[in-house]
């Protein structure tokens, strides 16, 4: 659209183009920023390369849970490197995982630098690693705080070392004995404290026995000496012996966890040095049984031989003084010496190995050391000494009914001279003398013919003699109470004396006890009674009997006394007669016959009969005496006096004859009264029924009073003298 | 032919114009009298800030695509993500489409920016066959929707401030997350130091060129 008009005033317009500025003002401030960028960039480039520390490589057996980029290394739970990479070693037999240290921790991750990898772990002894479970797990790094230069290559291992490197504390072998399980990562307690742990066990390398490594921590690790002992607490160990049933085992967690305890019984001994092994025994006092042995390595060895039969005799029997273990059997081997013995009889010969530290010489101060060929000799010398005192070998039982063997060394006062033998191989011979084998068997069968020999037979047969003479004063009683000079007493008298004995072996028999002892002075009671009223009957030909009688109830009661036990028989038949005696309602009668007497005093008092002398009062009161003394639970005393009063009361009665046939009818009213009073009660009760049994034996009595009195009228002296 | 034709710059009338109120004045005033800003027709340096601050900005955006934009730790357990790797990430879970709109705001838009500002700068220093207009309104577009890289900007700035729960759950911004928002930054500087007139000076240039003969 511009027009180019050549005008000749206008100069021609000039193509002009502006002169280029210096550089320096043609550049401007704004690249300040990129640069500045760009030395920012770098030098933040140069500080991370500056700063990166070296990388590692840590050969595991496994890498799980390991994670390229964010797995990280801790040291005392501090990071202090991060996995860059988790690649296979070369054979695949390994992971090679790449560990990024950080700079300032490089230079102590030297050769002795130990590395694990921390995983949530349950076990018995607890858990552990838990905060894994959450933040995945972590390579673990122990090294010592001496820096040695950094080692860039390094094996993994599966556990946390026992000691880390730098800690203070005692590394350990320990063997397990026979019977003892050692098991990884287990406790080691010293009096109940955690003070250690154990490792992983391994075989030895000849495959004979376990060994585990263990640590002792500072400052417990000074406690552990030469001497010391470690034996195994897990588990529980059960013994049943002639002390009782012991079960023991030390706490809940090494029951479940296991765990070994060590203790230094003895004084003494050097402190332990890193890496000795120690053995673990399978209980303490196993340990501490061996705490002697190892004061010496072996012991002094000896030969006995023994003619005996030696079966029950074992390997590690005991060679006891007194009771007092000082050595063990070693070996048992049977040997056939024609030449010595001049025949071809098996003998077994023993080899014994005495511990010289349990004879505790004088010779072998426990603080010096002596050579093992000295210590052999002062052992030698002092048996020869003991040899020629009379000390004697001979095989011994463990226990009364045990069936083992021991060895024991015995002092005989008249033994034949014997010298110990020091000439005779392999090892010097102990001469022994006889056996003291305590034969269970025969013990018992001494005893089950002494129990044969208890006099059974002859108690049986003195306890039925007893019972025959019994039966035969009860029929000599009859008859003599149905003899017509006592015949006056009428039966119902003999009922009552009946119902007397009944009273009285109830009264007797309610208070026995089962106890023999106590029954059998019943029974002399009883006895004496018998005789007493025998006595006042004065039966010539009962008398005999009874002496008889009394004399076998005597032995009886000696042999049953002797042996209690042998008249089981006796006693149950007593106690049954006891028994049937206690059911009689008794009490309940003689109460009912108590009202009846009352009763009969009521009649008594009454107008109407004080007609009635006063004598039969008097009998009355008597009888009610009786009746009294009857309800006292007397004894055979009481029928004494019950006849004395009826004595008395006959007599009473001759003095009032006249009135007899009155008091008679007296009675009978006063009977029927009675009965009629008792018929008011339950007919069917045996109260009742005995009752009416005593009312009638009452009845009966007043008649027997009645002719008793006649008959005292004519021979008042028959009741003392009879007939 | 036809929209140089038509197009009469401030230049061309002797004018000048002012960036900040956009008033035209006499090519001669040297401060708006309006707003007291420098007035100047064509930004000579323009073009050297363009390109120092796109060089910034590509400084930038390396580690913003190399760092992690995000540390995320959920019970303990972290885990960080680079934005590629975060849409890889989200792709692998199935979430596709916002696998593609991290993709498109991170990774797309910011680089195409990068590739407009630096083919504007060079377009306009040697003269194209491109026309003036689509190359304003590239310019108009990288201008536009160079504010809209910053959304992942956002996106980690609000959860690193709502998801907070401690040992729980949290999540922090990584480096990467700073760089990203400076290459933002940087290049919309660069995109405004862009002095747009210089589009039309070609324009210019080519008439001059075919009328002189």
């Amino acid at each position: 659209m511009r027009k180019t008009t050549p005008l000749p005033l206008d100069p021609p317009e000039l193509k002009t183009t502006p002169a280029r500025r210096p550089l320096h003002q043609r550049i401007s401030l704004v690249w300040l920023v990129p640069l500045t960028a760009v030395i920012i960039a770098v030098a933040l480039a140069l500080q991370t390369w500056s700063a990166r520390g070296p990388l590692i490589d840590i050969a595991f057996e496994e890498a799980s849970g390991i994670a390229a980029g964010s797995t990280e290394l801790r040291y005392r739970d501090v990071i202090v490197g991060h996995v860059e990479t988790v690649e296979f070693e070369a054979g695949l037999d390994k992971v090679s995982v790449k560990v990024r240290l950080n700079k300032d921790i490089a230079d102590y991750v030297d050769q002795d630098a130990a590395f694990w990898v921390v995983k949530p772990e349950v076990t018995t002894t607890g858990v552990s690693g838990l905060n894994t479970v959450l933040s995945g797990v972590f390579i673990a790094g122990v090294w010592d705080a001496e820096p040695g230069g950094v080692v860039l290559r390094h094996e993994g291992q599966s556990k946390a070392p026992l000691l880390a490197p730098g800690d203070a504390g005692l590394l350990l072998m320990l063997e397990a004995a026979a019977g003892v399980a050692l098991t990884a990562n287990a406790p080691i307690t010293y009096k109940g404290l955690e003070v250690g742990r154990i490792g992983t066990p391994e075989l030895s390398a000849d495959r004979q026995i376990a060994t585990a490594p263990a640590v002792i921590f500072a400052p417990y690790d000074q406690l552990v000496r030469s001497t010391t002992r470690f034996w195994d607490t897990s588990g529980f160990s059960f013994s049943l012996g002639a002390s009782g049933a012991e079960l023991d085992f030390s706490s809940l967690s090494s029951l479940i966890a296991g765990g070994v305890s060590f203790d230094t019984v003895i004084s003494g001994g050097v402190p332990a040095a890193q890496d000795d092994a120690f053995q673990v025994f399978a209980s303490q006092s196993d340990a501490r049984q061996n705490v002697f042995d190892a004061g010496r390595g072996t012991g002094v060895p000896f030969t006995i031989i023994f003619e005996d039969n030696v079966s029950g005799l074992e390997i590690g029997a005991p060679v006891e003084v007194r009771g007092l273990k000082i050595g063990d059997v070693t070996g048992i081997t049977a040997i056939v010496d024609e030449a010595r013995y001049n025949d071809s009889k098996v003998r077994l010969q023993i080899s014994v190995e005495l511990n010289p530290g349990e004879l505790r010489l004088a010779s072998l101060d426990a603080g010096v050391e002596i050579a093992d060929e000295a210590v052999d000799e002062a052992v030698e010398d002092f048996l020869a000494r003991r040899v020629r005192g009379g000390l004697r070998a001979r095989l011994a039982s463990t226990g009364l009914f045990a069936t083992g063997l021991k060895v024991e060394l015995v002092d005989v006062p008249d033994a034949p001279a014997a010298e110990l033998r020091r000439d005779n191989a392999p090892y010097p011979l102990i001469p022994v003398t006889e056996s003291d084998i305590s034969d269970a068997a025969a013990s018992a069968e001494g005893m089950m013919a002494r129990l044969g020999d208890l006099p059974i037979e002859e108690l049986m047969q003195s306890a039925v003699r007893f019972l025959d003479t019994a039966t035969g004063l009860a029929a000599n009683t009859s008859v003599l109470v149905q003899d017509d000079t006592v015949r006056a007493i009428p039966g119902d008298v003999r009922a009552l004396l009946g119902d007397v004995r009944g009273v009285v072996s109830a009264a007797e028999t309610q208070a026995l006890p089962v106890q023999g002892a106590r029954l059998l002075s019943d029974l002399n009671a009883t006895v004496a009674d018998l005789r007493g009223l025998i006595t006042q009957v004065e039966e010539a030909r009962a008398v005999e009997k009874l002496v008889q009688t009394v004399e076998a109830a005597g032995a009886v009661a000696a042999s049953a006394e002797a042996s209690l036990s042998g008249v089981p028989g006796l006693i149950e038949s007593l106690t049954e007669t006891a028994a049937t005696a206690r059911d009689l309602p008794l009490e309940a009668l003689v109460t009912r016959v108590t009202d009846v007497v009352a009763d009969v005093e009521t009649l008594l008092e009454h107008p109407g009969t004080r007609a009635i002398p006063q004598t039969l009062n008097a009998t009355l009161e008597e009888m009610r005496l009786a009746l009294a003394e009857l309800r006292e639970g007397g004894s055979v005393a009481a029928l004494n006096q019950t006849m004395a009063s009826a004595r008395s009361a006959a007599a009473a009665v001759e003095e009032a004859t006249v009135d007899l046939p009155k008091i008679s009818a007296r009675i009978e009213a006063l009977l029927r009264q009675a009965s009629a009073t008792l018929a008011g009660y339950d007919q069917g009760s045996e109260i009742n029924r005995s009752a009416r049994a005593a009312m009638t034996a009452l009845a009966r009595a007043a008649t027997a009073v009645e002719s008793l009195a006649r008959a005292l009228e004519r021979r008042p002296n028959s009741l003392i003298m009879g007939r | 032919m036809s929209d140089r034709a038509d197009v009469l710059t401030a230049r061309d009338a002797g004018l000048v114009g002012c960036r900040d109120c956009t008033r035209a004045w006499p090519v001669t005033t040297e401060i708006c009298p309006c707003c007291g800003s420098a007035l100047v027709s064509r930004d000579s340096g323009s073009l050297q800030r363009v390109w120092a601050w796109w060089l910034v900005a590509l400084i930038c955006y390396v580690p913003a695509n190399i760092y992690p934009m995000l540390r995320t730790s959920t019970l303990g357990s972290v885990s960080q993500d680079t934005i590629v790797g975060g849409a890889i990430t989200l792709a692998e879970h199935g979430s596709y489409s916002v696998a593609a709109i991290i993709l498109l705001a991170s990774v797309v838009i910011p680089t195409l920016k990068f590739l407009a500002i630096a083919y504007l700068a060079i377009s306009v220093a040697r003269p194209a066959s491109t026309r003036p207009r689509t190359q304003h309104l590239l310019y108009e577009m990288v201008e536009y929707i160079g504010r809209w890289s910053m959304i992942d900007v956002f996106v980690v700035a609000i959860l690193s401030a709502l998801v907070h729960l401690g040992s729980i759950a949290s999540v922090e911004p990584g480096p990467a997350s700073l760089t990203f928002a400076l290459t933002v930054v940087f290049t919309m500087i660069s995109a405004q130091s862009f002095d747009s007139r210089l589009i039309w000076d070609q324009l210019e240039d080519e008439k001059d060129d075919t009328l002189a003969p």
